[in-house]
């Protein structure tokens, strides 16, 4: 229920119903108008997406693991005559940091509910993300890497199509949170919606991190 | 709707004064639309048909084994028929029924109005229906006589593109789409319990059960999907011909043992997860039926903890090719039956005491309640199945995981537990979820018949296991000494089903019929939040809370003790 | 301070840790050491989530134990509506599914489901928001009623190519029929329940969903190639060689290579661009044992190429492209 405040016996009158001990008013009665929709404890949304975000790394991690271990069995990494660009992933990881910055931004804007930095930070972000979602795209095609052609190419597809669906979801919750920001919905305590998806961004840049480790810092070796 | 400091939009102030606004029709809504109840009673419906279809399945297989020299199926149809028995009931009887009996129960034990996210719960319902209609289509699509595999989907599956149709797909993608629901679901348990609790029930005064799913929950959270994950690699294997899990040349790469430590890393901890559950619910019934509250309940939750955490540690005992590290493993799988014995311990400790306190007549009356005698019988199986479990670790990924001893310790230690236990749940939460009473005549015809069958099918498993019958063998001569376990097994198994048809046969009769006895609001003298409220709950479960000052708020209410 | 929940996870993190040091040293196994660390690293992370959330993590300071317990009335509570939309969205998670597996034609249907579902329970979340629905009509009639004559055209399509020539004649005049039947029989009854007109919508949607998903995996029947169409290349293996040394293809279009594997041994049949079999091939085909298989692939640019039997390599010949 809603958050405790240790003070069961506290009658608040009038006011919109906050503790179960309070007296409550009569259902449709011609006292008020209906009783509000359950009130959701603060931190609710963000719980539930940090959640999901454990639960996918872990089936993150099933894919790294297929890489470490054909990798450590494989006499070379990429096999044959493979070679994988580097500059654009760095180019990604970049832009994701940044990205990561502006989040924040529009996160402490959503909160003090200041529409134009909020806006300002929140186009940022989705044009960054939109970016690097376009990049991971490029990448895959540029690449041409054919699935069947390798567990390398299979796996280079998976790691890099993860993330670029992640990073497309991110950015679709982005706009629909942020069209609610800017419509003015959230307030200092009421901005958990933009918890959540800023939640789920960050989690997408480090799961980033963590690929990118993976598949361009030590990867290499014959 | 909650304190803002720019509201837009106030509550309602369009709305009529005379009577509350009707909820919006919103494509099949109602009040009702998103109750955490209802849904509950439909994954349990899904279940239960499933539990109906892997009992035939399995009721064919053991006809075909009741002799030597059996042609009943070939051997490639055998290796389907368990394949098929294994995955429907582990993906769409267990892992959905534990899902629903959880999403009824939780929100009510910890005087929640709703789970935290209604819908989500209601998505991941049909996404287990879809995908139980998606692995349904398997044994139908084309290549289904190749599944043969086992539910573990070892190798011939793993095979690349060389193997043409679409069965394995289905049966793949359809059991990572139910997981995926389950994860959802989980989720959304774990937030309810953290976040909906009522004011003073903290979480060292979470009932027994919500905290069984609270762990169970976390361990599913972490287990589930590292199998989507093996399961989407599965599909880019077989739909690309990527060879991940083969390795024949070096150009293509891939490695043939990735596949058992990826599934069994994940399966195993499932396993275990069942049986958490399966614990709480019997705690729960003990602590009910004692009449007082779990003894040392600190040592209860700390066990079921402990189980969950140890859970993660035995994976390699199901695995092959481990050279040297079957040892830890060895380790692992023993040391998490410690906690298991425990909490039956503490068991027994709390009925001891009951009777200590209220005589040994009065306790004993109260034992021959349906659901106190499911989980005598679940202890039962539980005590065999802990037996079996120990000589299993001790031989870790040795000969005793390849033959039948493996099938009499799985079903002995997870399985039948698990599904024991949620026909407990049934009969002891159906007077509060539905209204009515099930059968009582028919719950001990019901427990008779699935303990005895139980019995009766696995305990000779393991005689097989002794003398070296191998798993998945279709078809044995007649100068084998397995004649005589094998027929009993046959036996049991149809014993066995008849007790599941019986059960529910007694769930439609009782429950959806309503022909069952119209129950009170606290039929068994419950000690937990639930039973304060009306038998079936209004949706939004509770018109009034008692305040919780202790673990057992409706015993304090009872007795008008203050704490 | 650590709550609860948090004592779930703690555990597991030093457990895993542990278990992948010591599965490491012992058995030097990647897979199992990966798996063990991970999950320590994410069960750390889950425990630190979970110790974030203290709602009512302590029992509160201020009751009065000498007071007796009693019990407060609660505000009813309206649940969230609209529980049509994650249906929808799971039936499109299934089409999705199906696309993954068949024809990705199913994708469009999967992607129509999901958005629109996406778009329904957001309405409804502004719903337990304000009291009042948003008009979707505007929106929903014109997008619903041309997914549903598309949606009608592709299923009926897939059932029309599925079954024989002269059945599928009669079933489009059925189909016609029955449409003009019913909307006759709406169009001309003075008063519907919503309830009728929903079980009809219903029961032709599963009608035709239903048909053409079977039509589908049941897979088109034989229809007369006139012209153009890959014809197969076949080849055998058996006692360690194959049974041509040259094969041909037409360049730079999708081709068949039939490859029947008559012993149970292992062999696949792969195109290199040299004598040598030296680089990546430039087709490799699946490793089979026993049975036979069907290669298909886009051919290369003309020129000389070589096959060989990856296993081994001894098997091999010629590929002329031209």
């Amino acid at each position: 229920m809603a958050m405790v405040r240790h003070d069961p016996g506290a009658a608040t009158g009038a006011t919109p119903v906050r503790s179960a001990y309070a007296p409550v008013l009569p259902t449709g009665s011609a006292l008020g108008p209906p009783p509000p929709p359950h009130e959701v404890p603060q931190g609710t949304n963000v719980l539930g997406v940090l959640l999901i975000c454990v639960a996918d790394a872990m089936l993150l991690l099933a894919f790294l693991t297929a890489w470490w271990t054909i990798k450590a069995g494989s006499p070379a990494w990429p096999p044959g005559d493979v070679q994988v660009g580097t500059y654009i992933p760095s180019v990604i990881t970049i832009t994701a940091a940044m990205s990561c910055f502006s989040m924040a931004w529009a996160v402490s804007s959503t909160r003090r509910n200041d529409q134009r930095s909020a806006a300002v930070a929140l186009i940022l972000t989705a044009v960054f993300g939109i970016a690097v979602a376009n990049a991971q795209w490029y990448t895959i095609a540029r690449e041409n890497l054919v699935m069947e052609s390798s567990a390398y190419a299979t796996l280079f597809n998976l790691l890099t199509g993860w993330h670029l669906v992640h990073q497309s979801i991110a950015v679709g919750a982005l706009v629909l949170v942020g069209a609610r920001a800017l419509a003015g919905h959230f307030g200092r305590k009421t901005y958990d919606p933009m918890r959540a998806v800023a939640a789920f961004w960050y989690y997408t840049v480090f799961a980033w991190g963590v690929i990118m480790t993976a598949m361009y810092l030590f990867s290499h070796h014959s | 709707m909650a304190l803002t400091e720019t509201s837009p939009e106030d509550v309602a102030p369009e709305a009529p004064q005379e009577e509350p606004a009707p909820p919006v029709p919103s494509f099949g809504s109602g009040a009702a639309g998103n109750d955490h109840k209802p849904l509950g009673s439909a994954f349990l419906g899904v279940a239960l048909l499933f539990l109906v279809v892997g009992g035939v399945l399995a009721v064919l297989m053991r006809a075909q084994l009741l002799g030597p020299d059996a042609d009943l199926v070939s051997d490639r149809q055998y290796r389907s028929l368990f394949t098929f028995h294994g995955s429907y009931l582990v993906f769409l009887f267990l892992l959905p029924a534990w899902v629903g009996v959880a999403t009824a129960v939780v929100p009510l034990q910890i005087g929640a109005a709703r789970l935290a996210f209604p819908r989500l719960q209601t998505l991941a319902f049909w996404l287990t229906a879809v995908g139980g209609m998606l692995m349904s289509f398997a044994p139908f699509a084309g290549g289904a006589r190749r599944i043969t595999s086992g539910w573990a989907l070892n190798s011939p599956v793993p095979e690349g593109a060389g193997f043409a149709g679409d069965a394995v797909e289905f049966l793949v993608l359809g059991i990572a789409v139910v997981l995926v629901a389950v994860v959802l679901a989980v989720a959304n348990l774990l937030v309810t319990i953290v976040k909906f609790r009522a004011p003073g029930l903290t979480t060292r005064r979470l009932p027994v059960f919500s905290w069984s799913v609270l762990v169970g929950g976390s361990v599913l959270l972490l287990a589930l999907p590292v199998l989507v994950g093996s399961l989407l690699l599965l599909y880019v294997d077989h739909h690309f011909g990527s060879d991940l899990f083969s390795g024949f040349t070096s150009s293509r790469g891939g490695n043939p043992l990735l596949w058992s430590r990826l599934f069994w890393f994940a399966a195993y901890p499932m396993l275990w997860a069942l049986v958490i559950l399966a614990l709480g619910v019997a705690s729960e019934i003990v602590a009910t039926f004692s009449g007082r509250p779990l003894a040392d309940r600190a040592k209860a939750r700390a066990g079921l903890a402990a189980i969950g955490a140890l859970a993660f540690l035995g994976w390699g005992s199901e695995v092959r090719n481990l050279r040297s590290g079957r040892y830890i493993f060895v380790i692992g799988a023993l040391i998490v039956l410690a906690p298991v014995a425990g909490v039956l311990l503490n068991w027994l400790l709390t009925l001891r005491k009951a009777g200590e306190e209220q005589g040994v007549d009065a306790v004993r009356g109260r034992m021959m309640a349906t659901p106190m005698l499911h989980v005598l019988g679940l202890l039962s199986v539980l005590a065999a199945g802990l037996g079996a479990s120990a000589v299993s670790a001790l031989d870790a990924t040795g000969r005793s995981h390849s033959n039948y001893w493996q099938v009499g310790q799985q079903h002995l230690m997870y399985f039948a537990p698990a599904t024991l236990a949620i026909v407990a749940a049934a009969h002891y939460w159906a007077p509060k979820l539905w209204g009515r009473k099930l059968s009582d005549g028919l719950g001990r015809l019901e427990l008779l018949l699935i303990v005895g069958g139980t019995h009766l099918a696995f305990l000779p498993a393991l005689a097989l296991g002794i003398q070296d019958m191998p798993r998945h063998t279709s078809a044995f001569d007649a100068g084998e000494s397995w004649e005589l376990a094998n027929m009993a097994m046959g036996l049991g198994t149809a014993v066995l089903t008849l007790g599941v048809l019986v059960f529910v046969l007694n769930v439609l009769v009782s429950a959806v019929a309503k022909r069952g006895k119209a129950a009170p609001d606290d039929p068994w003298d419950g000690q937990t939040l639930e039973w304060t409220t009306t038998s079936p709950p209004p949706p939004y479960n509770f018109d009034s809370l008692p305040e919780v000052r202790s673990a057992t708020p409706a015993l304090d209410l009872r007795t008008g003790a203050a704490g | 301070m650590i709550t609860e929940p948090a004592k779930i996870f703690l555990p597991l993190t030093g457990l895993g840790v542990v278990a992948a040091v010591f599965h490491a040293m012992v058995t030097g196994d990647h897979a199992g050491s990966a798996l063990l660390l991970g999950l320590a690293t994410v069960a750390f992370a889950a425990s630190v989530i979970i110790t974030t959330a203290r709602d009512n993590e302590y029992a509160p300071a201020t009751v009065d134990a000498a007071e007796p317990l009693g019990r407060r009335p609660l505000a009813p509570v309206r649940l969230p509506g609209g529980p049509g939309w994650p249906a929808m969205a799971a039936v499109g998670v299934g089409f999705g599914v199906v696309a993954l597996v068949t024809s990705p034609f199913f994708g469009i249907a999967a992607a129509a489901f999901i958005i629109v579902a996406a778009a329904g329970w957001l309405a409804s979340v502004s719903v337990d928001r304000t009291g009042r629905a948003p008009d979707l009509m505007p929106f929903g009639i014109p997008i619903v009623g041309l997914f549903a004559i598309g949606a009608l055209m592709f299923l009926l399509s897939r059932v029309l190519l599925a079954v024989p020539e002269q059945a599928s004649t009669a079933i489009a005049l059925a189909v016609a029929v029955v449409i003009m039947a019913a909307a006759s029989w709406v169009a001309v009854k003075p008063q519907l329940k919503p309830g009728t007109l929903l079980t009809i919508l219903v029961v032709a949607t599963i009608a035709m969903t239903g048909g053409g998903v079977v039509a589908t995996i049941a897979g088109e029947r034989e229809i007369e190639v006139h012209h153009g169409g890959p014809e197969p290349v076949e080849i055998a293996a058996d006692n360690i060689q194959f049974n041509k040394d040259e094969l041909h293809f037409a360049p730079e279009t999708e081709s068949i290579l039939k490859f029947d594997n008559e012993e149970p041994v292992p062999h696949n049949v792969a195109i290199y661009a040299t004598p040598e079999f030296t680089g990546l091939a430039v087709y490799q085909g699946a490793v089979i044992v026993g049975g036979s298989v069907e290669y298909r692939f886009r051919s290369p640019a003309a020129g000389t190429y070589y096959f060989r039997c990856d296993i081994h390599p001894l098997m091999q010949g010629k590929v002329t492209v031209a």
